[in-house]
């Protein structure tokens, strides 16, 4: 089968202890946009958490964001601007795997920089009272710097925790 | 430098079918990624779609978020496959348009519970015609998926519709 795939493993991992956050770092600058694949769960019990992204560890409020979400019962979309993070997953807990796929754009220019997700949580058994929701978020990270980490965490500020076994992959698009 | 994404397999329809499965499907690889191109001969505007994996009936959990042209919904449920709202147009639907999407499926060869994320589309130029949705389902069973099928919830997939299973690496 001849290999004309565009998409180009960067890096994976999986976590073979407890993490709280994956980082990857020193991203080339030789693609045109970057994907990252997340699937994963927390250790703590409870209703979950949203999943967080940053790059090149910018923690100052240049990330704005605008998502829809079905949670079973209701489709809801709403937007938040000057954030301190962007928000690739809806909610990750710690019964079921949460997915994660996140299109960066034009990762390495010199303009602002879109990435786009798409998630999936999934709760227990389901029914109504079920934790879970599929969202998809838009966000904008305001900074002209090419990205050349990015990192991957619970809601910052919150006490969640990666699960062994929690894997994400780093993929360049050419 | 190697590219990870591989044609595992795929089909074609030259005549109707009931349903298309792809079997034997070997581990080495870290996701799956099926895409379609299809479209049913059951007299209507459109029906759901059903996956189904290792042809278990059981253990999926689904919730969807949709919109077929009006305000968009929610619903979860749990029935015996992987629930695609608005995936396949029916034989009411206008001529010669088929419904498209993609279903991933991470660490489909882990020892874990699965997660399959769906995006199905289809539009015809009508005022009340098929629709989008996005839909993550939980399939509550370890087992390393080795079979993957798709079945329309009426009538028969029609001919040109087509599959493709892709695998990507690192496994």
């Amino acid at each position: 089968m001849p290999d004309t795939s565009t998409e180009v493993v960067i890096a994976s991992q999986t976590l073979s202890s407890t993490a709280s956050s994956i980082t990857f770092s020193s991203i080339p600058a030789t693609y045109t946009d970057l994907r990252i694949v997340f699937t994963g769960l927390l250790t703590t019990a409870g209703t979950g958490d949203t999943l967080a992204m940053r790059f090149n560890s910018d923690a100052g409020a240049n990330y704005s964001r605008t998502f829809i979400q079905g949670d079973g019962s209701a489709a809801i979309s709403s937007r938040a601007t000057a954030q301190e993070y962007g928000l690739i997953a809806g909610q990750i807990a710690n019964f079921n795997p949460s997915f994660a796929g996140v299109d960066i754009f034009s990762y390495a220019g010199t303009t602002f920089k879109t990435f786009l997700s798409q998630s999936a949580d999934v709760g227990t058994s389901g029914g109504s009272g079920q934790y879970g929701d599929v969202t998809s978020f838009v966000n904008l990270w305001r900074s002209t710097a090419a990205i050349t980490s990015v990192q991957i965490a619970p809601r910052y500020g919150s006490s969640g925790t990666f699960a062994i076994g929690t894997t994400a992959t780093l993929y360049g698009i050419l | 430098m190697p590219s990870s994404r591989r044609l595992i397999s795929s089909q074609t329809l030259t005549t109707t079918a009931a349903s298309v499965t792809f079997s034997s499907i070997p581990a080495g690889y870290k996701d799956l990624i099926l895409r379609w191109s299809l479209r049913s001969n059951t007299s209507s505007v459109e029906v759901s779609g059903q996956i189904k994996v290792n042809g278990s009936s059981s253990n999926y959990t689904d919730i969807y978020l949709r919109a077929q042209g009006t305000s968009p919904g929610s619903g979860q449920l749990a029935v015996g496959y992987h629930f695609l709202s608005y995936a396949v147009p029916g034989a009411t639907a206008t001529s010669n348009t088929f419904g498209s999407g993609e279903t991933y499926i991470p660490s489909y060869s882990g020892n874990a519970k699965k997660v399959l994320s769906t995006f199905a589309v289809s539009e015809d130029n009508s005022a009340s015609g098929p629709g989008l949705a996005l839909t993550g389902d939980s399939w509550g069973d370890n087992s390393a998926i080795t079979s993957i099928s798709f079945t329309p919830a009426a009538g028969d997939l029609v001919s040109g519709t087509s599959f493709y299973l892709y695998g990507l690496l690192p496994s």
